[in-house]
């Protein structure tokens, strides 16, 4: 379940740091974004791999920290992926993500 | 400086990463089964159903070896633990016993009730693990300073290829299809970048593992003789002969109970007992080497005949704990199934790095050949090598699963021609890659890999009971997921195959004839 939740919040955090980048955001976005959007995506994709981390290590700090770069490599590989084959879905991909590991987050919480 | 920098890098990791790929690829792929080694085993052993309850198991294989060997130097045993179905028992016989002929076996493998398991003999995924440390065919030495080798040009081709990857955050997620060259160096740095934590640490400490073989001159400065340090590293209860005077053994529950609390509720995963029965009896026990991140367990000493604490082994120091984890990390055999899956990836994914790297050098060259229908010696050596490992390989992996289920169960040394099939299917492979023009041989061997893995389950499902069908329907994942991993690479091969066969490349606008030519 940590693994999910950290997988999930990886996902959305790469998603948006690839919508950062202006060579993908015509892909995903169909449009150019502000800079100052870009900018907000950075630092909520970063904030988000970070908080990914912290999910992880629920597990334990040993194995949580080995699998938090597991969950990362997964997770960037279904951003490219996803850019490649249906780019448009991403951001919708990356909001229900982002839900979806919250949710099975405070499913464990409980 | 720039400039120049990164074009040596790119040099150093091309030779590097060409020198040792196709050993690297074999390594890669069979490391990477290994994550799974324990489920490939009893897949290989239909016949051993069920989950072994941990509780009674030493009991059982304790009353199973005083049946069969009461008198023998050393018993050990190997507990289950979560992912394995049976108890492996190892018995030292006597050194006066007159081993009746024909009586040669000193092992067993004993289900849950502690019966002895008539299952078909195989090294199971067992080999696939020592296979990638230790080949086949050839010393054990040998093949790990090979290994080490290969390790450490791989280590040296990560590190030149991310300082030659100019763009590594601006192409982290470009992926580009059908772009011929680009496409492959776009799925060579996807597969390396994305997963390159895992492929750094699998490495570097995949060499520490043997590092005591590689750079020994540590031992060497401090100890006598290497004898030393091993003994002192690994302690192990000394060599006592019989006393004569008999003993019954003592009771082994408030021993792995007294384990478990020192060592926090690890369980104990190997037992090993010296002169069973004996007043000299002793009973050694070590930690699972899956209960906790650092791989070496610890060890306890009873005394065999009373039951009590002789001594616990010391307490690691920084360097052995170090060791310790970073072997660990290595194996994960501490991961539960999730991690499992995401070492299990992360492999694949580091033997896809290997395997486009090699081939995107072929596409490179090709277009820098002077005439394409005759290349030089030196790419075609290439081509071929290329075809036969990446393609080869898993036909031989799926030659060796199709012969546990079809080699005769009461073959003599089944286990090894098991193993010989394996690399029997490798063979015939290669031979058919060296026979054919380039192409040809990559769409039939990937076609005939696809083949090969599509008949694994369609043959258990005909040889055993336990197919597909059967195990979903128990919910027994192992076999089920084992099968479905089977049909899930066949469909890989056979879209590879089919990608292949489509595959126009990209003539140079040079004359006519020269473009029906490539259209072969």
């Amino acid at each position: 379940m940590n693994t999910l939740s950290a997988m999930l919040y990886a996902f959305t955090g790469f998603a948006a740091l690839c919508m950062a980048m202006s060579r993908h955001q015509q892909a995903a976005c169909g449009r150019r974004l502000d800079l100052r959007v870009g900018r907000a995506l950075r630092v909520g994709g970063g904030s988000l791999l970070l908080l990914a981390y912290l999910a992880a290590v629920r597990d334990g700090w040993g194995a949580g920290s080995v699998a938090w770069f597991g969950d990362l490599s997964v997770a960037a590989i279904a951003v490219v992926l996803l850019l490649l084959y249906r780019s448009r879905w991403l951001p919708k991909a990356a909001l229900a993500s982002l839900f979806a590991g919250t949710l099975v987050l405070a499913w464990a919480y409980t | 400086m720039n400039g120049s920098l990164r074009q040596s890098m790119a040099w150093l990791h091309t030779w590097a990463g060409l020198l040792v790929g196709w050993i690297l690829f074999a390594v890669f792929v069979t490391g990477t089964s290994a994550y799974f080694q324990q489920e490939i085993t009893r897949w290989m052993q239909p016949e051993i159903r069920g989950q072994t309850p941990p509780a009674q198991v030493a009991e059982h294989a304790v009353r199973y070896l005083d049946g069969v060997a009461p008198d023998a130097r050393s018993w050990s045993i190997t507990l289950p633990d979560a992912r394995s179905a049976s108890t492996q028992v190892y018995w030292q016989p006597a050194e006066k016993t007159r081993r009746r002929r024909g009586d040669h076996s000193t092992q067993a493998t004993l289900d849950g009730a502690g019966q002895a398991v008539a299952a078909r003999a195989t090294l199971g995924g067992f080999f696939l693990y020592r296979f990638h440390f230790d080949l086949h065919y050839m010393p054990v030495i040998w093949a790990r300073w090979v290994v080490g080798f290969c390790a450490l040009l791989m280590l040296v081709a990560i590190l030149s290829g991310v300082i030659t990857h100019k763009k590594i955050f601006a192409d982290f997620f470009t992926l580009r299809l059908k772009k011929g060259q680009r496409s492959w160096l776009d799925a060579h740095n996807a597969t390396a970048v994305l997963a390159l934590p895992f492929h750094l640490m699998i490495t570097y400490t995949g060499l520490v593992t043997l590092a005591t073989l590689y750079m020994p001159w540590g031992i060497t400065a401090n100890y006598h003789d290497a004898g030393q340090f091993f003994e002192s590293r690994y302690p192990r209860s000394a060599d006592v002969a019989r006393s004569g005077n008999p003993a019954p053994l003592a009771d082994l529950a408030p021993m792995l109970a007294r384990a478990r609390t020192a060592w926090h509720g690890a369980s104990t995963g190997y037992i090993v007992i010296n002169n069973p029965g004996d007043a000299t009896a002793t009973v050694q026990l070590w930690r699972s080497s899956a209960a906790r991140l650092a791989s070496r367990g610890e060890s306890m000493l009873f005394n065999g005949a009373t039951g009590a604490l002789v001594a616990g082994s010391p307490p690691d120091g920084g360097a052995a704990e170090t060791e310790s984890v970073m072997i660990g990390i290595h194996a994960g055999r501490y991961a539960g199934t999730a991690l499992r899956w995401l070492y299990f990836l992360c492999g694949l994914a580091g033997s896809a790095m290997v395997a486009t790297g090699l081939v995107l050098w072929t596409v490179k060259r090709r277009q820098q050949l002077p005439d394409p229908e005759r290349p030089h010696v030196g790419f075609r050596l290439v081509e071929k090598l290329n075809i036969g490992s990446i393609a080869g390989l898993p036909i031989g992996i799926a030659g060796y699963f199709l012969a546990n289920r079809l080699l005769p169960l009461e073959m003599p040394d089944r286990a090894a021609w098991e193993v010989h099939c394996l690399f029997m299917a490798w063979a015939a492979a290669f031979g058919w890659a060296l026979l054919r023009p380039a192409k040809r041989a990559w769409v039939e061997t990937l076609a005939a890999a696809s083949v090969c893995y599509a008949l694994v389950p369609l043959i258990n499902a005909l040889t055993t009971p336990r197919n597909l069908v059967a195990s979903l329907r128990e919910h027994d994942m192992v076999f089920a997921g084992f099968d479905l991993v089977m049909l899930a690479l066949a469909l890989m091969f056979a879209m590879a195959a089919r990608r292949t066969a489509k595959f126009r490349p990209r003539v140079r606008a040079a004359a006519p004839v020269r473009a029906t030519q490539a259209a072969k």
